[in-house]
């Protein structure tokens, strides 16, 4: 059973708790904590980090900060590509020169064939050591395999399907958002944009080409049209002993789908953003040329704070939330978990590499890289929300609107991408061409699905 | 050195040689002797084309017949990953993007570098530093050259559009946006971006040319039209040929350049087969499958090469 709501305040539920006690126990038994096979003898480590800034703000703080606790200890790094974390990665981690912690996104190819293979180690000993399950909360659900093991430790938590917005735009186009950020439905996002497009803006800047975007406006809509339980249905139904009990075919998946055609044909995104990647979609939004943009969290101190600093950005951004497809229903921004970190059996310092992965996951470590270093949210709940000072303060109210309204998985952040984003993206594609139908779509899915339960991944 | 009678007389005298001699190495002058060194010498070579080219391809081969999500041991499953292959619509439809892109950039290509070429050789005004200019686009790395234009294609800001829209003809065309058209940008790109080769090549064929046979076609009366199509391009056929057979099988193993420009986009309307077998590989884990499509574009590609060498070779003749 996962339970796939926050808010991050929420208490973690009974059942939670008792796998979490389950997992302490687990980890009790099967390992001991990895400081105890430690030495004082010189070790190289290397850690693998995206070539963005942020990540590698955040491991270089904390190398610094470990490095001064083990003088012994150095730390190299490697860094991969966006493109690469999420497949040749995997060729690398399971190679002799595999570093002693690997970025692995946890809905790629590259962290379901691992675990099939039993090619990283069980970070269960770590994990016991500091009460990581019980910190990380109930998405530490999804990081349980079924050999009882964790294998991968989260870092970061970052939000997405924010709808950033350009209020000077807006008030030149006469557009006045809802008090509580919440869009009412499809027809007022179709609305808004044609008044922004007749102030002379686009409505909604997205990277229609990049193999992301197109399937993150479902991950939004989509958990606002079918009950938890079918949300939660709908993320472990591809595991073999899990029982379908949600189809793809089923009304609120139809609904989320017609919705993201109605958009698409109601012209709210920028004209040819299927061209378009997000980075470039964010240069339109940040010069100034559309009213709104879908990104996430990371941007406001990443691109939005270097497109001010540059000059290209003149305009202090908002922040809005999709509409959901049921009226009276409320659509969620949407955590995602997904970029964590693991030690591959192919590392040559395990005990070492165990204990730094242990100390970017305590809450000094996520503190000092999280937070401070790169201004993302951790990935635990113990780290006093005194310590955000280095959060922009859109960003904070971003975080205070989850507390107050929650926010609900996406699909394709929980499912293995070939299954998810890989197989659905270009799928929505066509339909926002219009060269398929949301019933086509989710006949495709629902075979799909069939198919991976029977084949495996 | 052994003379031909020599060879011959040899050949009588050892039988089983004789079928070896009997081929046009005699001509050469090699006798029993050096064939063994040969043979020898050439050890290294053969152990180095199985190691690099031989093992690979063998391992391709077995992976095509196997399910294998990119670690752990081999799943052997037989034709499956072949007989999927042919039921899937999307790689009947790769594959026929994959030659029509092929075709176009290496006809585009050697149409337009002949062109180039001929006007070069023609010494028109300022041809010494067109020879430089148009041979620039050839040696720009082709991701710096596919991000190039894919911003150059974008509507209302892109150089192209803006000049389009200059001149009359509209600025905000989406091209790259829409399954019906992404592919021609890419065609574009793809020619502009190794005419600069082809044209090199080309030109270096045009310049082989003897003087004495354009200037009796000048003392003939023929004029430059005719030159060219009756002399110079009957003349550099062969090459031609050649650079459309290592043009065609070079695009169809392109990826850098749709990669960088669509990712396969919008709705897989330009994942061309190397894009196919990346996406199959590395984001669902079919290594087999994409194995399997590896191995029959590898086939169709031997049957071009050998298509495009035998017609260059008759021409030669």
């Amino acid at each position: 059973m996962k339970k796939n709501n926050l808010p991050l305040s929420t208490p973690v539920t009974a059942t939670a708790a008792v796998l979490g006690s389950a997992a302490l126990l687990l980890g009790v038994l099967t390992s001991a904590p990895a400081s105890a096979a430690l030495g004082t003898a010189p070790v190289t480590l290397t850690v693998q980090y995206e070539t963005t800034a942020a990540p590698e703000e955040k491991w270089k703080a904390i190398a610094k900060e470990f490095t001064k606790k083990y003088p012994n200890v150095k730390i190299e790094f490697s860094a991969i590509t966006n493109e690469a974390k999420g497949g040749p990665n995997l060729q690398v981690l399971s190679s002799a020169g595999a570093p002693d912690i690997g970025l692995i996104p946890l809905n790629s190819n590259v962290y379901t064939q691992l675990v099939k293979n039993k090619a990283l180690v069980p970070l269960n000993g770590i994990f016991a050591a500091d009460n990581t399950v019980k910190r990380i909360g109930p998405p530490a659900d999804t990081l349980k395999q079924a050999d009882g093991n964790y294998y991968a430790a989260p870092h970061s938590v970052v939000f997405y399907n924010v709808l950033w917005t350009n209020p000077v735009a807006l008030k030149k186009a006469g557009v006045t958002l809802p008090a509580d950020k919440h869009l009412t439905n499809v027809t007022q996002l179709i609305q808004i944009s044609k008044k922004c497009e007749k102030a002379g803006y686009a409505g909604l800047a997205m990277g229609g080409k990049t193999n992301f975007q197109a399937s993150w406006m479902f991950d939004a809509m989509m958990p606002s049209a079918v009950s938890d339980a079918a949300l939660n249905n709908y993320i472990n139904s591809y595991k073999e002993d899990e029982k379908i009990t949600a189809k793809w075919t089923d009304v609120g998946i139809l609904k989320s789908l017609k919705a993201l055609e109605q958009i698409a044909k109601g012209g709210v995104y920028q004209k040819g953003y299927l061209g378009m990647d997000l980075d470039q979609a964010t240069a339109y939004f940040t010069s100034g040329k559309s009213c709104m943009l879908l990104g996430g969290t990371w941007m406001p101190g990443g691109a939005f704070e270097a497109d001010t600093k540059a000059g290209t950005m003149k305009f202090t951004p908002g922040f809005a939330v999709l509409p959901s497809v049921v009226t009276g229903n409320r659509s969620t921004f949407t955590p995602y978990y997904g970029d964590a970190f693991g030690v591959p059996t192919k590392s040559k310092n395990q005990e070492w590499a165990l204990e730094l992965l242990r100390y970017s996951v305590s809450d000094e470590g996520q503190r000092i890289g999280v937070l401070e270093a790169s201004g993302n949210f951790p990935a635990v709940n113990t780290v006093p929300k005194s310590a955000y000072t280095k959060i922009p303060k859109i960003v904070l109210d971003v975080l205070s609107h989850v507390e107050e309204y929650g926010a609900k998985s996406g699909w394709t952040s929980e499912v293995p991408g070939a299954y998810g984003q890989a197989f659905l993206n270009p799928l929505i594609q066509k339909l926002q061409e219009g060269k398929t139908t949301a019933a086509q779509i989710g006949k495709d899915l629902q075979a799909e699905l069939l198919k991976v339960r029977k084949n495996g991944l | 050195m052994t003379s031909l009678k020599e060879v011959q007389s040899k050949e009588s005298q050892h039988p089983k040689q004789g079928r070896v001699f009997r081929s046009k190495k005699k001509k050469i002058g090699l006798d029993g002797t050096n064939i063994r060194s040969a043979k020898f010498a050439l050890i290294p070579v053969f152990v180095l084309l199985f190691l690099f080219l031989g093992l690979p391809v063998i391992n391709s081969i077995q992976l095509s017949f196997s399910r294998w999500g990119g670690l752990g041991p081999l799943e052997p499953v037989g034709f499956q990953n072949y007989t999927d292959l042919f039921a899937d619509e999307q790689m009947r439809y790769s594959s026929r993007i994959t030659v029509l892109y092929a075709f176009s950039v290496a006809i585009g290509v050697v149409a337009i570098a002949t062109v180039l070429a001929a006007a070069v050789s023609a010494s028109v005004r300022g041809h010494k530093i067109y020879k430089v200019i148009w041979f620039f686009p050839g040696i720009a790395p082709p991701t710096a050259v596919a991000i190039f234009w894919s911003s150059g294609f974008q509507p209302e800001t892109g150089i192209v559009n803006t000049i389009l829209g200059k001149i009359g003809l509209g600025g905000d065309h989406a091209w790259l946006a829409s399954s019906e058209t992404a592919l021609y940008p890419v065609i574009f790109v793809g020619i502009w971006s190794a005419v600069g080769f082809a044209f090199l090549v080309i030109l270096g064929a045009i310049e082989q040319i003897p003087i004495s046979v354009r200037e009796a076609a000048t003392v003939d009366g023929a004029n430059i039209r005719q030159q060219f199509f009756k002399i110079t391009l009957p003349l550099i056929r062969p090459v031609m040929l050649i650079m459309l057979t290592l043009q065609i099988i070079w695009t169809f193993n392109g990826f850098t350049v749709v990669w960088a420009m669509t990712t396969g986009g919008p709705a897989d309307s330009t994942s061309i087969l190397p894009i196919l077998a990346y996406k199959e590989a590395f984001r669902f884990g079919r290594f087999g499958t994409a194995a399997a499509m590896a191995v029959i574009a590898g086939i169709f590609l031997m049957i071009i090469g050998s298509i495009g060498i035998r017609l260059s070779r008759s021409e030669q003749r």
